[in-house]
């Protein structure tokens, strides 16, 4: 038996990709394909007086100008939930964000279009613009008038004693922080041709939209259309970190448009000013009050975090990434009493949407900054106190006192102690002591998360009537062609997570074939088979239970036919190098190509992973797994200038059983610069009127191979009881530690110079500023 | 983001275009490496009626030795070639370490002298080092050729004494003086950036150890490219070190006037002012002193 898991095969997506042979979204061109550009609202908030486009229908190549009036005789409001915080796929009456889609033009090229597009001429009316946040819950200025309020959620959540703990403290210790504004930025922006044929009453919509077949239904239901009247072609795809699940607005305008300009494909790819400004795809924006109640020990006894989150102007999804920390509330420690706090408010900002990590990754950060000041209060180290402070491994399965969120398995401090001895800490704070003497700013920091996965958060979305409840399958087929190779039919989008490699992994461990004889085909939505695609780390687990499934169904029906070649029984049989044989007696075989000539009907299996329904107590469970991941960073604060090195970065992780170390890594470490993006660079600054700053890469900072450190990984493996193979979701826990880490290194290196790193992306001349102003008292 | 139509002319010549600058004056805008140029067409800031691409006008793309054994950079000279140039990194390694300062490996193949020099970004590398050296601009127009000196030649951000019709033809760059050190520091926020701020630090010794010949140029701290004469008059004739340069470094800092922006604020771009000439003088007067030359 040779296994297959567990190696680092070369990703089977690679060379075609890297010759240049991908065929992304813009590469296509179709016959008769017209081209659309948008009109963005250059306000903030103002009402909308007029909207003449009789010049821009003037201008040649132009076909047809839209605007938000055209659309509401056809269509609803873009669905969101709660209901009633949205605007039109072109804005109707009201803009509230800068690059709000208020027209748009069909023309024969994109070049004609936005020749159209600047004939436009718009009247505003200017409304006064709310930016801050805090501003927006006082609700002097209401950017949706028929709710009355810019809250658009709020709920306190409390779980256990918390009054109680908090009144029997031997201390509280209490931290402000704030977590900026930034997003997954793909190096492909989102887009999508639509083409509605007449004749068949058929969209055909090409997209790169992340979760297409997830969503496909709801997009749908926007155009008007049954759902098997929407096919949804998927081309590969350059990244996406959440971005493009928004992708779907664009889908349900250029698909409203198609029907209006009907039999002739429509083209939309944003260009990166769009896509900065308008995309809906900005990650959290949050200000926290967060407080921990502490024993004599240092353990915490009872953790409150208040969080107020700016949504932007419009919940075109859902507010979730405020209420997934429900599921990882306290991150890797047993705190027995938890209070959190939540409220969401509309600001005259593009709208939130997914980015990688969820709205955990902020929500963790303020966890491991306030696990670092309970150490610096206690005068304890931080290595120490998250010891102390762990869920020990006894306690898995650990439900959360949430009744939210179960962890599956796991050590924490096994994994802790591995970081600790791999980047011998002992010698780094004795080495850092030393420096620190010779005047050197060096700091060491650590930091630890739990990454939930393996499912998604309908159950949790549900019990908050956030959405409807509902399965999240997971469907392969497979079968043994006629020459010898084996076919995966595949229902998930990539964006490059390496999932086709992980598949002809587990097709080659079950099946002991080569990985050179499995082919792994995709598909369009509404063709078997099934899935919601990336999300919520949830890929491994899926496809482990998919393909486990479907493989031991296919695996029973080769032994079958080769039982019948051979004359023994198939119980006798087993697989091995492309071949079924005798046990014990490889000598005596068929090999896989004959088997399935000889076979006389398709060799096949299909299986649906019906991703269990997990129940606690009071609410639905909504994930499977929890990986767990210690970071130990390693920076120098240079005196001068505030600029902040790496000078080293260890991360050890536990995700269960791996399936392809290499492909791990690299999500991990492309989790690691977009950390670091989140901590020193990437952030969407809005002046006072609303208008974006960072409006273009010149100043919306997305760091580079210079600005990343590599990092030395290395794991333990703990495999989860739950799932095939002992699998667990990963790939995005660097995104909710990365940032704490290097911010409680930083804050470490700063420990005697008055700066604390609790506001996020941290700027060299803030460094700079509380240096000097330290100097001067 | 897609450019207006405009009208598209690739001369062979420089009389060609000339003529054609002539022709269209302020329709008109010049095409070189396009860094600046083609994104504000693709944002439509910029929508001239006409393109006159230089490219193609072999003349503009030489770097030679002058006369006066300094170096005439053409206007088409790509910035890797700067930094790969064999005479650049003899005469002049201080335009060779700051040509290493723009951009990306893209931007530097694609970017020229001329280009970056008549954009004329307060935070560019190559305006500065024109406004350090006190380099002449020699420029074409349809009265015919003229030298416009780089202590007057920029009047505010990103705007100098080029008329529309005119061109850039080549830059002169004086001779640096024998056993010349040298230091380019910057400060930006990622590697490639425009800089935060950036130091430029020219400077030769004489037999007495003190400091007989010194240019000093800041980017990033004004509207235009400065050149700090002051400080330089000060420190001609001192014996170099510590407190010297730190005493510069503070007159620096004074002599600026910066801004604030998202990137950093002017308190900070003061200081980096200070601590970047104190890096660059140190630098320089050690290169000085070994007499390097650079690898």
């Amino acid at each position: 038996m040779k296994s297959y898991i567990g190696r680092s095969l070369p990703r089977v997506e690679d060379e075609r990709l890297l010759r240049g042979d991908g065929r992304y979204l813009d590469d296509i061109a179709l016959p008769g394909m017209l081209h659309v550009a948008v009109l963005g609202s250059p306000h903030a908030h103002a009402r909308i007086r007029a909207v003449a486009v009789e010049d821009a229908d003037a201008v040649p190549g132009v076909v047809r100008v839209f605007s938000g009036e055209d659309i509401r005789a056809i269509s609803e409001p873009l669905r969101g939930i709660p209901s009633g915080w949205t605007n039109h796929a072109l804005a109707v009456e009201r803009v509230r964000y800068v690059g709000e889609p208020v027209a748009a033009v069909v023309a024969e090229s994109r070049y004609a279009a936005e020749d159209g597009r600047d004939r436009i001429r718009v009247e505003y009316e200017a409304l006064p613009a709310v930016v801050d946040p805090a501003e927006a819950v006082t609700d002097h200025v209401v950017l949706h008038p028929a709710k009355g309020t810019n809250t658009l959620y709020h709920r306190r959540f409390t779980f256990g004693d918390v009054e109680g703990a908090f009144a029997s403290a031997e201390r509280i210790v209490r931290l402000e922080c704030r977590w900026g504004r930034a997003s997954g930025n793909p190096v492909e922006t989102g887009g999508c041709i639509c083409r509605w044929d007449s004749h068949d009453g058929l969209m055909t919509v090409w997209t790169n939209m992340q979760a297409a077949n997830f969503l496909s239904p709801m997009v749908a239901t926007q155009l008007g259309l049954p759902a098997d009247r929407l096919r949804i072609r998927r081309p590969d795809t350059g990244g996406s970190f959440g971005a493009k699940v928004a992708v779907w607005k664009y889908v349900a305008l250029v698909g409203l448009l198609a029907q209006q300009v009907p039999d002739r494909p429509l083209k939309f790819v944003e260009d990166r000013v769009e896509h900065l400004r308008a995309s809906s795809s900005h990650g959290p924006d949050r200000r926290y009050e967060a407080e921990a109640a502490v024993d004599a020990g240092g353990r915490v006894t009872a953790l409150r975090v208040k969080c107020l989150d700016d949504l932007g102007a419009y919940s075109e999804r859902r507010p979730g990434m405020a209420v997934k920390p429900l599921t990882g509330l306290s991150g890797c420690y047993e705190i027995p009493a938890l209070e959190y706090d939540v409220r969401c408010v509309v600001t005259n900002k593009c709208p939130q949407g997914a980015y990688r990590g969820f709205g955990i990754h902020a929500h963790n950060f303020v966890v491991e900054r306030l696990m670092d000041t309970v150490a610096g209060e206690l005068g304890l180290d931080p290595v120490a106190v998250r010891l102390r402070n762990f869920i020990p491994p006894e306690r898995f399965p650990y439900v959360l006192p949430t009744r939210l969120g179960r962890y599956d398995s796991g050590d924490y401090p096994k994994l802790l102690r591995h970081l600790c001895d791999v980047a011998d800490y002992a010698r780094l704070r004795a080495w850092q002591a030393e420096e620190r003497v010779k005047g050197r700013l060096v700091g060491i920091g650590v930091a630890t998360t739990v990454e939930i996965g393996g499912y998604f958060d309908n159950a949790l979305y549900a019990a908050l009537d956030l959405g409807p409840a509902g399965p999240i399958p997971e469907q392969v087929k497979v079968g043994l062609a006629a020459d010898g190779h084996v076919d995966v039919h595949v229902g998930y989008g990539s964006e490059g997570q390496g999932q086709d490699t992980v598949v002809t992994q587990l097709v080659a461990h079950v099946l002991q074939v080569d990985p050179e004889q499995i082919r792994v085909h995709h598909h369009d939505s509404g063709d078997v088979p099934n899935s919601f695609g990336t999300g919520g780390s949830r890929m491994a687990v899926a496809l482990a239970g998919a393909l486990g499934g479907a493989l031991a169904a296919l695996g029973r029906q080769i032994l079958d036919h080769a039982g019948r070649l051979l004359e023994r029984s198939p119980a006798e049989l087993e697989l091995d190098a492309q071949r079924a044989v005798v046990r014990g007696r490889p000598e005596i075989g068929v090999d896989l190509k004959r088997i399935a000539s000889q076979a006389g009907a398709p060799i096949e299996a299909q299986y649906t992973w019906p991703a269990p329904e997990l129940r606690g107590d009071e609410f639905p469970l909504s994930y499977l797994t929890a990986a767990c991941a210690a970071h130990l960073v390693v920076v120098e604060v240079l005196p001068t200038t505030g600029q902040v090195r790496f000078l080293d970065y260890h991360i050890a992780e536990d995700c269960g059983t791996v399936l392809n170390p290499q492909v791990v890594d690299g999500m991990t470490q492309g989790a690691v610069a977009q950390g670091i993006g989140q901590a020193l660079y990437e952030q969407y600054l809005y002046d006072d009127e609303g208008q974006l700053l960072t409006g273009s890469w010149m100043d919306y900072l997305v760091p580079t191979a210079c600005e990343v450190p590599a990092t030395k990984k290395s794991r333990i493996v703990t495999p989860s009881p739950y799932t095939a193979f002992g699998v667990k979701g990963t790939g995005e826990s660097a995104m909710n530690t990365t940032p704490a880490a290097v911010a409680n290194a930083i804050t470490d290196a700063l420990q005697d110079r008055g700066f604390a790193a609790n506001a996020l992306p941290v700027r060299p001349d803030a460094i700079w500023a509380a240096m000097r102003a330290a100097g001067r008292r | 983001m897609k450019p207006p139509a405009f009208r598209y002319h690739d001369p062979r010549t420089l009389d060609e275009v000339i003529a054609l600058l002539g022709d269209h004056g302020d329709d008109c805008k010049v095409l070189a490496g396009g860094q600046s140029l083609v994104p504000l067409l693709n944002l439509r800031l910029a929508r001239p009626a006409v393109i006159v691409d230089v490219n193609r006008v072999a003349a503009l793309g030489v770097i030679a030795e002058a006369s006066d054994g300094g170096l005439r950079i053409g206007a088409l000279v790509r910035h890797r070639e700067l930094v790969r140039s064999d005479l650049v990194r003899r005469r002049l390694p201080l335009l060779r370490d700051a040509a290493r300062c723009i951009g990306h490996a893209a931007i530097r193949t694609r970017g020229t002298v001329g280009g970056s020099i008549a954009h004329g970004d307060p935070a560019a590398e190559l305006p500065g080092i024109v406004a350090t050296l006190g380099a002449e601009i020699r420029i074409r127009g349809p009265m015919g050729e003229r030298s416009a000196p780089a202590a007057t030649f920029y009047t505010g951000p990103m705007t100098a004494d080029l008329a529309a019709d005119e061109l850039i033809t080549d830059v002169l760059l004086p001779p640096a003086p024998a056993g010349a050190g040298w230091a380019f520091e910057e400060v930006a926020r990622r590697h490639g950036d425009f800089a935060v701020v950036g130091v430029a630090v020219l400077l030769a010794l004489g037999r007495d150890g003190r400091i007989g010949h010194v240019r000093i140029g800041v980017i990033g701290s004004g509207p235009v490219p400065l050149k700090l004469t002051n400080v330089e008059g000060a420190l001609v004739g001192e014996t170099p070190g510590d407190g010297v340069f730190a005493g510069a470094a503070e007159a620096a800092a004074a002599s600026v006037d910066p801004h604030s922006d998202l990137h950093a604020s002017a308190a900070y771009r003061r200081h980096l002012v200070g601590v970047l000439l104190g890096a660059a003088l140190a630098t320089a007067v050690e290169r000085a002193r070994l007499a390097v030359t650079p690898r």
